[in-house]
């Protein structure tokens, strides 16, 4: 079929139109940007300092500064010959930054930063607890409990990354309804899910508040921080407790159990008793390096109600030292002091 | 060591030889076409395809992945009666305008130079409207409009504390499609090709550290939806498909190839998906003017 001469110049007019659309998509199609993959060690510690630099949150709470580390320790990672004297030499890089959150993992290692509860005295001995707790004390939720003499309740929670179910926690709290008060113990719990901070720090309160602030890096200088945001606690619509609760804290209560005494520590019903609190008041994200090796650091940092960083661990209102006379007289005397407390009211 | 990527990393696949695609392309001619496709009817298609996928988002990785990747498409092309008179008898040749839907569903299983592992999945829905602008009895170009939502996630298996990313977008954009009819070895078939570029949009992002416990939890919900251009984002799609006639049916086989990139900087994130596609499908036609 012949096609008539207008439409043949009409179709090539729309044929110039498609072609520069077709132009604009492949040019799209066409470009992106190389990423450097190699493992020499050079590399990996550029590639390492790099992502600290953009997304480490503690810089200048902490007074480190990251381009003079980058300075001293370029220069040693040029002598590494090996992975392992890499991996010492990073290793203590970031521990220049005296964070528990920051960890270096490897197949064959972790390094780590654990002198905020490895420099102080455990203030805990687990065959003690076991003592307290017998046998004969109920699990739920990952929470140990049960009445101890004296009408006083017991709640042991070793670790917040064990889940807490609101059906275990009702239970718990009725349970408890006739003591005259409660001990939460959450001696050398290192943390875990912060979801469940929150779910167990609402059975405690009776109206809603502020327990804290968070900010988040907005962009790779040191200082780029969000505007606070802040953190509500609203109680439970079911069962609550509200009388008088003992937390038992020591060094080793780290980043999601540091949160649970920073928000407990605010409502009028609750003592901390023991030893000051860990830290950890970064919220902590995971990346890469180009050998595989991953790397955590905090990324976001938390604050209490008053605004003040969390990161360097929380007094307790009242400090109960465990010593090793007393692990001898086989006494744990921070459940003890609370005991007594409890049975004063 | 600089690695460069070709976009085209499926063929970098040692697995597929173009022997392979030689050998399958004349299976599909054996197929005994008969007929094509007409202007007037709707069609609808199924696609299966494999290929590879290259994925990168420093949000949670500096590295690159890659690794094999599936799509599944499936999606319907018709005619529209816009500026026709309401009339049973309409000239196949008086239709201009024509509307084609399409939903995908695209998992990746993507690995690092490292042996890390980077799961990837999105579901993508279209609807693009295109107007005839060139028509010729062997070949036609329409260019048209089309909007698009899309969403998925990233899941990085060795990342302990932000171990997914979500991608959540609307787009509007520009797209061209065009088919030519032509006979080989006596076998008519039709070779049609689809090009799309997302102009302007809504996408979610979070800033540039901020964990999804913040947002999700916390509701932490500012600066979490960004206006999106072709600067900050480019989301392009090409089809280029073969489509066979099967004898004796109202139907078609076909194959295609399947080129798709996103890649975004929101908040000093850099995400990029670009992938490489072939698939086989079948088409089915009803007549509807």
């Amino acid at each position: 079929m012949r096609v008539p001469y207008d439409l043949k110049r009409k179709n090539y007019y729309h044929m110039k139109q498609t072609a520069f659309l077709l132009i604009l998509i492949f040019s799209f199609s066409a470009c992106h940007e190389d990423v450097n993959e190699s493992t020499d060690p050079q590399n990996i510690f550029e590639t390492l300092w790099s992502i600290l630099d953009e997304k480490y949150c503690f810089f200048d709470a902490k007074g480190v500064d990251w381009d003079q580390v980058h300075d001293e320790y370029a220069f040693r990672v040029d002598t590494c010959k090996n992975s392992d004297s890499l991996l010492k030499v990073l290793g203590e890089m970031i521990c220049i930054l005296q964070d528990g959150h920051v960890n270096l993992y490897t197949a064959h290692d972790l390094i780590r930063y654990w002198k905020w509860f490895e420099d102080y005295d455990p203030n805990f001995d687990e065959s003690l607890q076991r003592s307290y707790l017998g046998t004969n004390y109920q699990i739920a939720s990952g929470l140990k409990y049960k009445i101890i003499g004296g009408n006083v309740g017991y709640i042991t929670y070793n670790s917040f990354s064990s889940a807490v179910s609101d059906a275990g926690l009702d239970y718990i709290f009725k349970y408890f309804d006739n003591c005259r008060g409660i001990i939460i113990d959450v001696r050398d719990n290192s943390g875990g899910d912060l979801s469940n901070v929150n779910k167990l720090a609402c059975r405690f309160t009776e109206k809603k508040f502020i327990c804290g602030y968070i900010r988040h890096k907005t962009g790779p200088g040191h200082n780029d921080f969000s505007e606070p945001y802040p953190i509500y606690l609203e109680p439970y619509e079911g069962k609550r407790y509200t009388k008088k609760v003992v937390i038992l804290t020591n060094r080793m209560c780290y980043s999601a159990t540091n949160t649970f005494v920073t928000v407990m520590r605010q409502l009028p019903n609750v003592i901390i008793m023991g030893d000051r609190t860990g830290g950890g008041g970064g919220f902590p994200i995971s990346s890469m390096l180009p050998n595989g090796w991953s790397v955590r650091f905090s990324s976001c940092p938390t604050y209490d109600e008053k605004y003040k960083l969390t990161e360097e661990g929380i007094e307790p209102d009242s400090t109960v030292y465990l010593t090793k006379r007393d692990i001898q007289r086989e006494v744990d005397v921070i459940i003890e002091t609370a005991y007594s407390l409890l049975q004063k009211i | 060591m600089i690695r460069k990527y070709n976009q085209f990393v499926f063929l970098e696949n040692p697995y597929i030889k173009s022997s392979h695609i030689i050998l399958f392309v004349f299976w599909i001619y054996l197929l005994q076409p008969i007929n094509a496709q007409t202007r007037d009817q709707k069609s609808v298609y199924w696609q299966l395809g494999v290929g590879n996928t290259y994925l990168y988002d420093n949000y949670l990785s500096p590295l690159p992945h890659t690794g094999i990747s599936v799509l599944f498409s499936n999606g319907n092309m018709k005619p529209l009666k816009w500026g026709l008179p309401d009339s049973a008898k309409i000239s196949f040749d008086d239709v201009k305008w024509f509307s084609r839907c399409n939903y995908s569903i695209n998992p990746v299983y993507g690995q690092s130079s490292t042996g890390s592992t980077l799961l990837y999945g999105n579901i993508d829905l279209r609807k693009s409207i295109l107007r005839q602008i060139v028509s010729d009895p062997k070949y036609h170009i329409s260019t048209g409009a089309f909007a698009a939502l899309s969403g998925g996630g990233r899941y990085s298996i060795h990342n302990g504390n932000n171990p997914a990313s979500l991608d959540a977008m609307f787009d509007l954009g520009i797209t061209v499609f065009s088919d030519y009819k032509f006979t080989f070895w006596k076998k008519s078939m039709i070779v049609s090709y689809q090009g799309s570029m997302a102009m302007v949009g809504l996408a979610f992002s979070p800033e540039y550290a901020e964990s999804y416990y913040e947002i999700f939890y916390l509701s932490n919900h500012k600066n979490i939806i960004k206006f999106t251009n072709p600067i900050n984002k480019q989301h392009w799609r090409q089809q280029l498909s073969l489509n066979i006639p099967i004898s004796g049916r109202k139907s078609s086989f076909r194959v295609s190839y399947w080129n798709e990139g996103r890649i975004s900087l929101f908040n000093n994130i850099r995400t990029r998906v670009l992938s490489n596609h072939f698939s086989v499908g079948y088409i089915s036609y009803f007549s509807i003017l």
